[in-house]
C-alpha cells in the first residue's frame, strides 16, 4: 500500500498509532501495569497466597526496610558485586574490541567467538562455574594446589564468593560490550590514526588518544547498561552454590542481592509486600543512579565545551594581544 | 528427597496408563522444593498452570491447612475416601486435615530415621562395623558424637565422622516430635531444648572437627557420595535412595544401616488435588492408585520411600535392601516409626529451619561464633516472619 493513496483509508498519522498499538499495550500488560500494582502492594501486607488481599499499611513496609539488616547487606553486596563486576567486564571488553579492530586473519570467526559466551544461557553457566570453584573437587582449586598455593574458598569467602559470582557476569558480557565498541570504533575515521602514525604515536597512544575519547558515547552507554544489569544481580548468585542455600545468598548472605532478597521475602516467605517494597526501593536506587550518571555526563560534556571554548577564546586572545587578555581571563 | 517419588522408576505409571488408555501422565520433577513450592505458590496465587496433582512436603503442611485449604479438593468427600484414609498411619492423616475436617491430602512417604554408614571407614578407625554394635555404641545422640570422637583419634586422614552440621541437627533434633512451632503453632525454636540442645551437641561436633564442611543437597555434597569423605550420616528413610541415585551401581556394598539413637521422623510428602485442576475425578482414582498400598510397596522396594499406608508398611515388612548390605530395613524403619513421637508442624517450620541450618552450617564451615550464629538465625526467622 503507498502512503499517498491513504487518503480514502486511514491517516498517516492513525496509521502511525495502529503500527505502534501493539507495543503500548504489551508495555501496559507486562510494564506498566505490574509497576502500579508492585507500588500498590508495597503499601499493603499482602501474603503470596493471597497476592490482592493485603491491608493496607501506608509506608510501614518502607520504614521496616530501613532498619533491615539484612537489606542493608543485600545493597551492600549488589553495589560491591556491581563494582567487581562492571569494571573489569569493560576494560577487557575495550581491549578486546581494539584487538579486534585490527585487521586479523579470520576476522568473522573472533568476532563470533567473542559473542558465545553471552549467548549461552546463564543458567549453565553459572553451574559450570560453580563446579570450576568447587571448594574440594574444582579444577580453580585444583590448578592453585598444584602451584602450590593454598586453596580458595570460593563458596563461603564473603570476598572470594563475590570474585566467583563477578567472574561470571563478566565472562558472558564481555563479549556483548566488546562487539559494542567494535562498532563504533570501525566508524572512527582511518586518517585519525595515520595522522598520528605519522607523527609517531604509539599503538597504545592512539588507543588512549583517539579511539577511547571517540567512543566515549558508547562507553557511557555500556557503563549504564551495566549498572541497570548489576542492579538486577539474581541468576547467578542463586544457583552458585545451589540447593537450599542459594536463595539467601550463601549460608551468611555473603553474596545475597537485592534482586535476591527480594524473592526470597515475596516467594520464600511469602512476604509479598515487604518483597514488593524491596523491588520497588531497587527502581528507585535505579532512577537515581541513572541520574546521577547523566548528570556526570552532562557535567564533564559541558566542562570540556568549556575548556574548548575557553582555549579557542585564548587562541584568538593570544594572536591579538597576549599579556592583557590572559589577565582578564584570570 | 522431595524431588522424586520413584514412581517412574517404579513402574507405576506405564502400569496405570496400560489400565487406563484414556489417561496421559506426565510428571515434572523439581530438584529443589522451596523452587519447586515458591512456582506452585504463585500459580496457586494466579490459579493457573497446576498440574491436575500436586507434591505437598510435609514441613508445608501447615500452611496449606491453615491458609490454602480453599485451593485444594477436600479428600474427604470423594468415592471411597472413608476407606482409603482408614488404610494410612493415623497420624500422617491427621497433619493433612483441617480444623473443618476436610483432608487435603493423600500420604506418600514418611521419613523415619537411622544412620548410614560405610562399614570400611568405620574398621579403619578400630571401630566395629557390624550393624548391631555399631548401633550400641550409641542410645543418644550425644554417644553418637563421641563415637565420633573416637573415630576421629583413629580415622583415615582427610575424612569425617558426619556429612553435615546440618544433617546432624536435623535428626537429632526430632526426638519429642516438636521442633520448632508448639502445638499452638507459636515459634519455640529458642527455647525448646529438642532444638537448642540439638545445637549444642553440634557445636560440640564440629569443635572436635568430626564434621564435614558440607552443605546438604549441593553439587559438592552429592559428589561426596562417590568418594569416601565421611563414615555415617542420619538417614530418613528417602536419604537412602538419594545414596543410591548419587552413588550409582558402584556404591553397591559400601554402605551399611545402623539403627539411630532414639526414633524420629524427618520429612515426608503429600498429593494433594488443587480446586483449579479439570480433571478431579482422574486426578483421585491415580491418586488412590499411587498411594495404595500396593504401590507403595513396590516404590519402597525399587525407590526407597517409606510407606504410610499401613499396607504396604506390614507387606514389606521383611524387606532387605541389597544395596546396603542386605540391611533389614524394612523392619528397621517400621520399628521406629511404631515408637515415633507424634509429630507437631507450624505454618513457619520451613522458614525456622532453614535458618537455623544455615547457621549451624555456616559454624561447621566458616567457624562462625556459634553465639552470633544461633542470634544470626533469630534476625533471619524475625525478618522471614515479618
Amino acid at each position: 500500500m503507498l502512503l499517498h493513496q491513504n487518503r480514502k483509508g486511514l491517516s498517516t498519522a492513525r496509521q502511525g498509532y495502529l503500527y505502534l498499538a501493539p507495543f503500548v499495550l504489551l508495555f501496559f500488560a507486562f510494564g506498566l501495569f505490574p509497576l502500579i500494582y508492585s507500588a500498590v502492594i508495597s503499601l499493603s501486607d499482602a501474603r503470596l497466597q493471597n497476592p490482592s488481599g493485603g491491608e493496607f499499611v501506608g509506608l510501614e513496609n518502607y520504614t521496616a526496610l530501613f532498619a533491615d539488616q539484612f537489606f542493608w547487606n543485600a545493597l551492600k553486596n549488589t553495589v560491591t558485586l556491581g563494582f567487581m563486576a562492571i569494571g573489569p567486564q569493560l576494560v577487557i571488553a575495550l581491549v578486546v574490541a581494539n584487538l579486534l579492530n585490527y585487521r586479523l586473519k579470520g576476522q568473522l570467526f573472533w568476532r563470533i567467538a567473542i559473542i558465545v559466551p553471552y549467548a549461552t544461557s546463564v543458567a549453565a553457566a553459572t553451574l559450570i562455574f560453580s563446579q570450576l570453584y568447587s571448594e574440594n573437587f574444582g579444577l580453580v582449586n585444583g590448578f592453585l594446589t598444584t602451584l602450590g598455593l593454598p586453596a580458595v574458598n570460593w563458596q563461603s569467602g564473603t570476598f572470594a564468593s563475590q570474585v566467583a559470582i563477578a567472574s561470571i557476569v563478566t565472562w558472558r558480557w564481555v563479549g556483548y560490550n566488546a562487539l559494542l565498541y567494535l562498532a563504533a570504533m570501525q566508524a572512527i575515521s582511518p586518517e585519525q590514526y595515520e595522522a598520528a602514525e605519522l607523527d609517531g604515536a604509539s599503538k597504545f597512544r592512539q588507543f588512549l588518544s583517539i579511539t577511547i575519547p571517540e567512543i566515549r558515547g558508547t562507553i557511557v552507554f555500556t557503563v549504564i547498561l551495566s549498572t541497570i544489569g548489576g542492579m538486577q544481580l539474581f541468576i547467578e548468585p542463586l544457583l552458585y552454590e545451589g540447593g537450599p542455600t542459594g536463595m539467601s545468598g550463601g549460608l551468611s548472605r555473603q553474596y545475597q542481592t537485592l534482586a535476591l532478597y527480594m524473592y526470597q521475602q515475596g516467594w520464600a516467605n511469602n512476604r509479598l509486600g515487604y518483597g514488593s517494597a524491596i523491588a520497588f526501593t531497587t527502581l528507585v536506587l535505579i532512577l537515581v543512579v541513572l541520574a546521577a550518571g547523566f548528570l556526570l555526563v552532562r557535567l564533564g560534556r559541558a566542562l570540556s565545551d568549556a575548556n574548548i571554548r575557553r582555549a579557542r577564546t585564548q587562541a584568538s586572545l593570544v594572536a591579538s594581544h597576549p599579556e592583557p587578555a590572559r589577565m582578564e581571563l584570570a | 528427597m522431595f524431588g522424586s517419588f520413584g514412581y517412574k522408576e517404579a513402574g507405576l505409571y506405564d502400569e496405570y496408563m496400560a489400565d487406563h488408555p484414556n489417561i496421559k501422565i506426565e510428571e515434572s520433577s523439581p530438584q529443589n522444593e522451596s523452587d519447586y513450592w515458591s512456582a506452585l505458590q504463585t500459580r496457586l496465587a494466579g490459579n493457573s498452570g497446576l498440574a491436575d496433582i500436586q507434591g505437598i512436603d510435609v514441613g508445608r503442611l501447615a500452611l496449606v491447612t491453615q491458609e490454602q485449604a480453599d485451593k485444594f479438593v477436600d479428600l474427604s468427600s470423594l468415592d471411597g475416601a472413608d476407606e482409603y484414609f482408614g488404610e494410612f498411619l493415623p497420624w500422617k492423616v491427621q497433619l493433612a486435615t483441617t480444623a473443618d475436617g476436610a483432608i487435603l491430602g493423600g500420604g506418600t512417604d514418611v521419613g523415619p530415621i537411622v544412620v548410614c554408614y560405610k562399614p570400611a571407614m568405620l574398621e579403619a578407625a578400630g571401630l566395629p562395623t557390624d550393624r548391631e554394635e555399631v548401633a550400641a555404641l550409641w542410645d543418644t545422640w550425644a554417644d553418637y558424637v563421641d563415637a565420633g570422637d573416637q573415630y576421629m583419634a583413629n580415622a583415615p586422614e582427610g575424612t569425617y565422622w558426619m556429612d553435615s552440621a546440618a544433617g546432624f541437627v536435623r535428626a537429632a533434633s526430632g526426638a519429642t516430635g516438636q521442633r520448632f512451632s508448639d502445638a499452638s503453632g507459636e515459634l519455640v525454636w529458642d527455647t525448646n531444648p529438642a532444638v537448642t540442645d540439638a545445637w549444642d551437641l553440634a557445636v560440640d561436633a564440629i569443635d572436635g572437627g568430626q564434621v564435614s564442611p558440607l552443605t546438604q543437597f549441593t553439587p559438592d555434597w552429592n559428589k561426596s557420595f562417590t568418594s569416601d569423605e565421611y563414615a555415617t550420616m542420619a538417614c530418613p528413610s528417602w536419604m537412602l535412595t538419594y545414596i543410591k541415585g548419587q552413588a550409582g551401581d558402584s556404591g553397591m556394598g559400601q554402605w551399611d544401616v545402623a539403627a539411630a539413637p532414639g526414633y524420629q521422623n524427618y520429612g515426608g510428602s503429600y498429593l494433594a488435588i488443587p480446586e483449579a485442576s479439570e480433571h478431579q475425578a482422574e486426578a483421585w482414582d491415580l491418586l488412590k492408585f499411587l498411594t495404595s498400598a500396593e504401590s507403595q510397596k513396590k516404590i519402597f522396594e525399587k525407590a526407597g520411600s517409606f510407606p504410610s499406608n499401613q499396607g504396604a508398611i506390614s507387606a514389606i515388612s521383611d524387606f532387605q535392601d541389597p544395596f546396603f548390605n542386605d540391611a533389614p530395613t524394612g523392619q528397621m524403619f517400621t520399628e521406629v516409626l511404631n515408637n515415633m513421637p507424634e509429630q507437631v508442624i507450624g505454618v513457619n517450620d520451613l522458614i525456622a529451619e532453614s535458618a537455623i541450618l544455615n547457621a549451624i552450617n555456616s559454624v561447621a564451615q566458616n567457624g562462625t561464633d556459634p553465639a552470633q550464629a544461633w542470634s544470626d538465625a533469630g534476625a533471619a526467622i524475625d525478618s522471614a516472619v515479618g
